[in-house]
This record gives structure tokens, sequence and C-alpha cells, in this order.
């Protein structure tokens, strides 16, 4: 039987901030994801617990890749700089 | 000068950025730290932001403002770090050349800022600390 073929992945450097920094202890953390991943897998994947638990926190989260806001559904791509934004502080 | 520093805020300093001969009026507002959220005493907030991006957002909040209310000049600049109860964590000058589109500019500015600026708080108490996210305008 031929092995499966890998299955691609991409590589994504997420930024995190305020009590997601402070839960996994980093702000940058670089992750892998299949190909066509969107913005909303990053948060399951690095917070496995908190997803499935269903607790809602931290608040409902906004996504950012290179700098602006994207949408949930936002296809992530090798080499993106991801951005987990949960609610907003300032003022 | 940048739109965010960890640096105190001269609301004075940031008033006469928008000074123009044309201009009848300046609007300024000032966020100050308070010494209770929610019932709950506040000694300090604690501010943090994703600098490349906060940067950004507050340039699209300036530009947004200059293009609804042309003729006015906006100044806007949010301070990170720790903050103690009574210090200014934003600052924000509209002038405009009558008062009506000064007020207007200025709490669209503010109310916008909130909504879309990535900054966050941390409420500092005095037997323990929360992060704090903004209510709706």
């Amino acid at each position: 039987m031929p092995a499966p073929t890998p299955r691609p992945t991409i590589r994504v450097v997420v930024r995190l901030f305020a009590s997601l920094r402070e839960r996994l202890g980093t702000d940058r953390i670089s992750l892998d994801l299949p190909e066509g991943a969107p913005a909303s897998a990053v948060f399951p994947a690095l917070f496995p617990a908190e997803a499935s638990s269903g607790t809602g926190w931290p608040g409902p989260l906004m996504y950012a890749v290179g700098h602006a806001y994207v949408t949930a559904e936002t296809p992530l791509a090798d080499g993106d700089e991801v951005a987990l934004i949960p609610p907003l502080g300032g003022g | 000068m940048p739109f965010v520093t960890r640096e105190p805020l001269d609301l004075a300093r940031i008033s006469r950025e928008v000074e123009s001969p044309a201009h009848g009026a300046v609007c300024t507002f000032a966020g100050v730290v308070r010494d209770h959220d929610s019932g709950q005493p506040v000694v300090a907030l604690e501010y943090e932001c994703y600098p490349e991006m906060a940067e950004r957002e507050m340039g699209r909040v300036r530009d947004d403002v200059l293009a609804r209310w042309p003729g006015c000049r906006i100044a806007l600049v949010h301070r990170v770090g720790r903050l103690l109860v009574g210090e200014v964590s934003v600052a924000i000058a509209v002038g405009s050349p009558h008062r009506a589109e000064a007020f207007e500019a200025c709490r669209h500015a503010i109310d916008t800022l909130k909504a879309t600026v990535p900054i966050w708080k941390k409420e500092i108490h005095p037997d323990g600390a929360a992060w704090k996210g903004n209510r709706p305008a």
C-alpha cells in the first residue's frame, strides 16, 4: 500500500496579547496548520481545552493578518503574521 | 509624532498641533484613569498594544475624521504602560471652523478608536487584576 501523501501544511506566526498572552506565557508563537486553514483555526490550535469547553473565554475574538483586520473565514497563507484580537480596551 | 507612546500625555501640546487661523473651535478629549469600575476600586490600569497595528488603526481613525469633516484638523495619541488614577490614557484634539463639527468629530474619533485600535487594558485592583473589554458605545 502506498504511503499516504503528507497533508500540505503552512507555518504562520501568531501574535498574542492581553489574557491570551498571559495564558500561553508568550507574545509570539510559530504554528503549523493545514493548507487552507482559516484564521479561526488558530484559537483551537493554541487553546484546545478552552476552545472545546465553550466557556467563552476570552470573549469574542477578532483576527488580523499582516496588521489588518480579516474575517474569521479568511484563509491563511504560509508566512502570515496572524493576531488573535481579544476584546479591546483602549480609551 | 507616533500615535502610541509610553510617555505622559500633554493635552495642551496636542491641542496646539491642530491650531489654524481658519478655525473657530478646538475640541479636546482626555480619557483619564478612574478610581473605580463597576463598583470595584481601581488603583491603576496597565495598557498594552499591538504596536504595528495600533499605529495603523490610529492613522485610519485620523483619516476617517479628515474624510468625514473636511477642513478639520485632528491629533490623537494613546498612552500605554502602567497608568495611575488621574493619569491621561488617551488625548484627542480636533480643530474646525465651527464648534458643531469639532464636537462631532472628536466624539466620532474616540468611539471609533475604542472599537478598532488594538489596545488592551488590565484593571489593577487592591487585591487582584482583570482584563477589561470596552462596552459598545
